[in-house]
């Protein structure tokens, strides 16, 4: 596991004396408080055009926006998509899973000029939808079910926070509602155990055990830096964890500012809720007690032993040591208790050992005024009022950072390229007139996030084909289409390729919510784990090929196909997926468990058909398109002499199975 | 109309271009990158200055004109203004040094190994770079400041300039954890407009598992499998002629064509235990220190071997700027980082040697920059792109020879300056390809990208 926190640790000391002329509140020039990030989203002009062509294509305001920075920059848009490619491509966006023959055949024969409308509409309101959209909002909170590190115990219950975040989803909850609960639930309600889940968000971090003595402080400072960082990634698009050992390098965020920030959770308390019965923790004790018996008569023995036998027992312990029940499950979230308040202090070097001045609450100072007052040290619900603040339609960060997400799912690159970095060191907006109003109408739509992502699907650059044969004045002008004159092909995500690959195969378990699903992994790979009995497969093979979404998510042991199709690494949060290509994915595909199992399911499938339908049919489940006759042909004659799930998985290691046009 | 895309399709080999089979000393490179910034002065250019005016204000010693140097502005890129300091106190060496080999070359304490092999290593110790940030990463192998985007890396220029010497395995390969997205991610292995294809391909030295999947999950006949490739390979050029263009489809076209063949001999190679204990040793695989470094050189040695062109080997990566910035407690960090991979570097010249395989492989150390002569808080250095050291080796490179100098206290290079691109023209240099040569069309290099090769180290 790469430890990713030295890189805060690495620079300068900070000068006591500078800490104590800004503990005052501190003062932001203009040049910084001018970074376009921080500045009060406007209320663009809607650009108009004057020829009908211009004026139809650009009749939505995104539409309008992206039309004026193609023209500014000399570029046409693309004809629009063929049904067939759209219909795959907004399925897979919206939902994560391709259309289903029976629904390219309707969507295709629907001559109505609103069939796509319907469409969209149909998609957003499916299940599928709302478990394709946690799957991004899980990758941004660093969302895992253990606790990294050396012995990356299990968190049994987190698979709550997941359906959570599912059912908001579906039911659109409002951002801003969303967020606070996330950050907050425990103080809106603590007798609501759903609040109890959202704001077990502020425990989804890596966790580090310490063996032998623990540090206390030190421990404190690790559990605050996780739940203060991800604050500034997640829903501020900033690189607040910068400044938890200085002033950032970049941007206006002071050290005091990261601690003024971390006050926020002086607090806030771990809070383990129990879930096992009575009997359960009775088994338990007596597991733990025969283990740690063996143990202590172990322990005992070595101190009486020498030579080789000492090394043999020495052995033995640490066997049995692995051998000692993982915890009970328990609900981890937090609380918050005034009387519990353990006063945050800026550290130097973000050490828990050179704590300097103490400090109170108080959000950002360049969004506030210049020498802006601490809003106390220990005042009732700190983070429900730090959500406020992040969630006030003023902010200028919450909204864009919100809207540009939204458009990086749909567009391959968000409108700023670095959704989890808006300050001096990301990307500049391509079109920032558009990421304003977009977090204008987020906001003017209660934060609902349904009706942004129906206005982007239907907008005319979306549904824009991709261009086969780009001319060479496009590749001049903007090779890698930032200013969208056509769509992106991509590559699907890995959890997109398997439950895709599941549908096909009619493997696909569509069961929703509870608990994670461990499936069956090679035995070498368990065994590099720790505690190897950790990886104990979910006995009924049928919750195997669930969703994606529903597989255990293990810190120290990604699934090797999710790894190396770039699912994230679950230790920071992850703005936006990489798409790399490299032989090793090719390997997997062809050798890896996942296709081998789809590929002989739809092979079965394919084969309770009469044989002159097979290839058409198989075509029409993996690449939802019917074969051309060159493809056609090549498959009737590898089917003369190759069995059919060899088809099959040529199929589905097929550049048109694994890309979206 | 030809196509930027389109052109490259058609294009065989760069340097076939000419219709000249390159025929450099050099057939192969294992060019070694410390994430970081290793400081030159405790390493490879001791300044003896340091200690006799330790803890003076630079202003204060005959050296005070660095500061005014006009190289101080020029030399600079900074991507966000004053964040490091030239740190005007100067600091002491953390380490001693003595003069090493025939030649006499000085080097310090913490690389005892790789100084007992300083008359193979031609050091250059006036290298300088623009970026004072660890950005400076990606310019090493790029030649190009990040301010200015991503560009292909050395590396992958020579995948794209030369054949191949071996069919089943990858000719750019990367070993280690390469270095962290704050400071190019990827795009320090990557091809940029090259095309995916001829960016680096990670390998992991785990004997126990070199390549997952390099078995078929069940028992399939090899002409079984074959067909099956073919059958994906008429799939994929089928779409391939509706995108004719797409750099993306292509080279997961290829990616099947490699893996097809990577699959007996990759766990080959990762085969460390088919070496004898002697030349485990000789890498340091028998202490639990040089143990990790020790293998993945050992693996780089039997890829050179099998004729992988170039291996990216990087040390340091700590999840951010890297292990080697040494902004404080530079002594215990350095120290303990030098003790990891100085016997098995020295390992790796040695065992070259005795494989008869020095004389064709070309073996570079580098870091991204240097540090500062004067010290950063109180026991570390900054950053100092002004002028550091970076060596080569072997591949028809002089032995025992240095190349340049910075001034006395390690501020400036001097004499015979090096912009980080004369190392990669003459890693090309070595390998027979002409940089100058290798044109892309759209997109018009400049004359920093190709440096140039230095003619004094090459023998």
């Amino acid at each position: 596991m790469s430890a990713r926190y030295h890189l805060l640790l690495l620079v300068a000391a900070v000068s006591l004396a500078a800490l104590a002329a800004e503990s005052s509140g501190g003062k932001y020039t203009a040049a910084e408080r001018n970074h376009w990030a921080f500045k009060p989203r406007a209320t663009p002009a809607i650009p108009q055009f004057s020829t009908p062509t211009d004026q139809k294509w650009a009749a939505h305001p995104i539409d309008a926006f992206v039309l004026k920075k193609l023209r500014d920059q000399g570029l046409s848009p693309a004809p629009p998509a063929s049904r067939q490619a759209l219909i795959r491509r907004v399925s897979l966006d919206l939902t994560g899973l391709p259309p289903t023959p029976e629904a390219t055949k309707a969507f295709l024969a629907d001559r109505s000029p609103k069939a796509y409308e319907a469409l969209v509409d149909r998609l957003l309101a499916s299940p599928e939808y709302a478990e394709r959209q946690a799957r991004h909002w899980l990758d941004v909170v660093r969302f895992a079910e253990s606790d990294g590190f050396e012995y990356d115990t299990h968190r049994s219950e987190a698979w709550q926070y997941r359906d959570y975040v599912i059912r908001s989803l579906a039911a659109d909850k409002p951002y801003d509602q969303f967020l606070t609960e996330q950050l907050a639930g425990d103080e809106i309600d603590p007798a609501n155990r759903e609040m109890l889940v959202a704001a077990s968000f502020n425990r989804l971090g890596p966790f580090r055990k310490n063996a032998g003595n623990q540090d206390k402080a030190y421990i404190r400072n690790e559990i605050l830096t996780e739940m203060t960082n991800v604050v500034g990634s997640a829903f501020l698009g900033v690189t607040l964890g910068c400044a938890r050992c200085h002033d950032h390098k970049f941007d206006p965020i002071r050290h005091t500012d990261y601690y003024r920030m971390q006050s926020f959770f002086a607090t806030t308390e771990q809070h383990d809720i129990p879930m096992s019965t009575e009997a359960e923790k009775v088994d338990w004790q007596k597991r733990t007690d025969a283990v740690k018996k063996e143990l202590a008569d172990l322990r005992k023995r070595l101190k009486e032993t020498t030579g080789a036998e000492k090394a043999q027992i020495e052995q033995i312990i640490g066997v049995k040591e692995k051998q000692l029940p993982e915890p009970l499950p328990e609900l981890k979230t937090v609380r918050s208790d005034p009387k519990n308040y353990f006063p945050v202090h800026v550290l130097e070097r973000g050490s828990s050992d050179m704590p300097a001045a103490k400090m109170g609450m108080r959000p950002l100072g360049v969004l506030l005024p210049d020498d802006a007052a601490e809003w106390g040290e220990a005042i009732p619900q700190p983070r429900r009022k730090l959500a406020a603040w992040i969630t006030d339609p003023h902010n200028p960060l919450t909204a864009r950072v919100l809207a540009n997400r939204l458009w990086q799912s749909h567009f391959g690159a968000g409108i700023v390229a670095t959704p989890n970095d808006f300050g001096r060191m990301g990307a500049r907006p391509t079109h920032p007139e558009l990421l304003d109003w977009l977090g204008n109408e987020l906001v003017a739509n209660g934060w609902r996030q349904r009706p942004l992502h129906r206005m982007m699907v239907l907008s005319n650059t979306y549904r824009q084909a991709s261009i086969t044969v780009p001319s060479a004045a496009m590749m001049e002008k903007d090779p890698r289409n930032r200013f969208l004159w056509n769509y992106s092909r991509r590559r699907l995500q890995a959890e997109e390729m398997r439950d895709a690959m599941l549908q096909s195969a009619g493997l696909l378990n569509p069961q929703r919510f509870g608990p994670s699903v461990i499936p069956p992994i090679e035995a070498e790979l368990v065994n590099l784990l720790y505690k190897p009995d950790q990886w104990a497969v979910t006995p009924d093979a049928a919750q195997h090929n669930r969703r994606s979404v529903y597989l255990f998510q293990k810190r120290n042991m990604r699934m090797p196909f999710m790894e190396v199709f770039d699912s994230p690494d679950t230790l920071l949060s992850c703005a936006r997926r990489e798409s790399s290509t490299h032989a090793p994915q090719a390997l997997e595909l062809l050798n890896g468990p996942v296709t081998r199992q789809a590929s002989v399911a739809l092979a079965e499938r394919l084969a309770k058909l009469p044989a002159g339908q097979r290839i058409d049919k198989a075509f029409e489940l993996v690449f939802n398109r019917p074969p051309v006759p060159k493809e056609r042909a090549a498959s009737v004659r590898f089917l003369a002499a190759n069995p059919l799930r060899e088809f099959t998985l040529a199929l589905f290691a097929a550049n048109d199975f694994l890309y979206v046009q | 109309m030809t196509t930027r895309r389109a052109f490259l399709s058609n294009l065989a080999l760069g340097a076939l271009l000419n219709g000249q089979v390159p025929q450099g000393k050099a057939k192969r490179v294992i060019w070694l990158f410390m994430i970081g910034g290793v400081s030159h002065m405790e390493s490879f250019d001791p300044k003896p200055e340091l200690n006799k005016y330790a803890g003076r204000l630079l202003g204060d010693t005959p050296y005070h004109a660095a500061l005014e140097n006009p190289l101080v502005k020029q030399n600079l890129r900074e991507v966000i203004a004053g964040l490091h300091k030239a740190q005007p106190r100067l600091y002491p060496l953390q380490t001693g040094f003595a003069k090493r080999g025939k030649s006499g070359i000085e080097v310090s304490d913490w690389f005892p190994h790789i100084g007992s092999c300083i008359d193979d290593i031609a050091v250059v110790r006036s290298v300088w770079t623009t970026d004072n940030n660890h950005g400076a990463q990606m310019q090493f192998h790029t030649g190009r400041h990040v301010l200015e985007g991503q560009f292909p890396t050395i590396g992958a220029w020579v995948h794209y300039g030369l054949g191949s010497l071996n069919e089943n395995l990858p000719q750019f390969v990367v070993l280690g954890e390469p270095i962290d997205s704050c400071c190019g991610g990827p795009a320090a292995h990557g091809a940029s407009y090259l095309g995916p294809e001829h960016g680096g391909v990670r390998l992991d030295v785990n004997p126990t598992n070199p390549l997952p999947y390099a078995k078929p999950h069940v028992e399939i006949a090899s002409d079984a499998q074959r067909r099956q490739f073919d059958l994906i390979h008429k799939f994929n050029q089928i779409t391939a002629e509706q995108y004719p263009e797409d750099a993306g489809l292509k080279a997961r076209i290829k990616s099947y064509e490699l893996a097809f063949r990577m699959q007996t001999a990759v766990p080959e190679i990762m085969r460390l235990s088919a070496e004898s204990a002697e030349t485990q040793k000789l890498y340091g695989i028998d202490n639990a220190v040089t143990k990790p470094f020790g293998e993945t050189l050992l693996a780089a040695r039997r890829m050179a071997e099998s004729g992988v062109r170039f291996i990216q080997v990087f040390h340091g990566n700590n999840g951010g700027a890297g292990k080697w910035d040494g902004h404080s407690n530079l002594k215990k960090t350095h120290s303990e980082l030098a003790a990891q991979v100085d016997l098995p570097i020295a390992g790796l010249l040695k065992d070259l040697k005795q494989r008869g395989l020095f004389d064709d492989t070309l073996v570079v150390f580098a870091t991204e920059f240097g540090r500062t002569p004067g010290a950063e808080g109180t026991n570390g250095r900054d950053h100092h792109p002004y002028g550091f050291s970076v060596w080569l080796a072997g591949g028809g490179i002089k032995g025992g020879v240095v190349e340049g100098a910075t001034d006395e206290i390690g501020f400036h290079a001097v004499e015979n300056r090096h912009y980080v691109t004369d190392i990669h023209a003459t890693v090309l240099h070595q390998l027979g390809i002409d940089a100058r040569k290798l044109e892309v069309p759209g997109h018009k290099r400049i004359d920093i990208d190709y440096g140039e090769p230095i003619h004094r180290i090459i023998s």
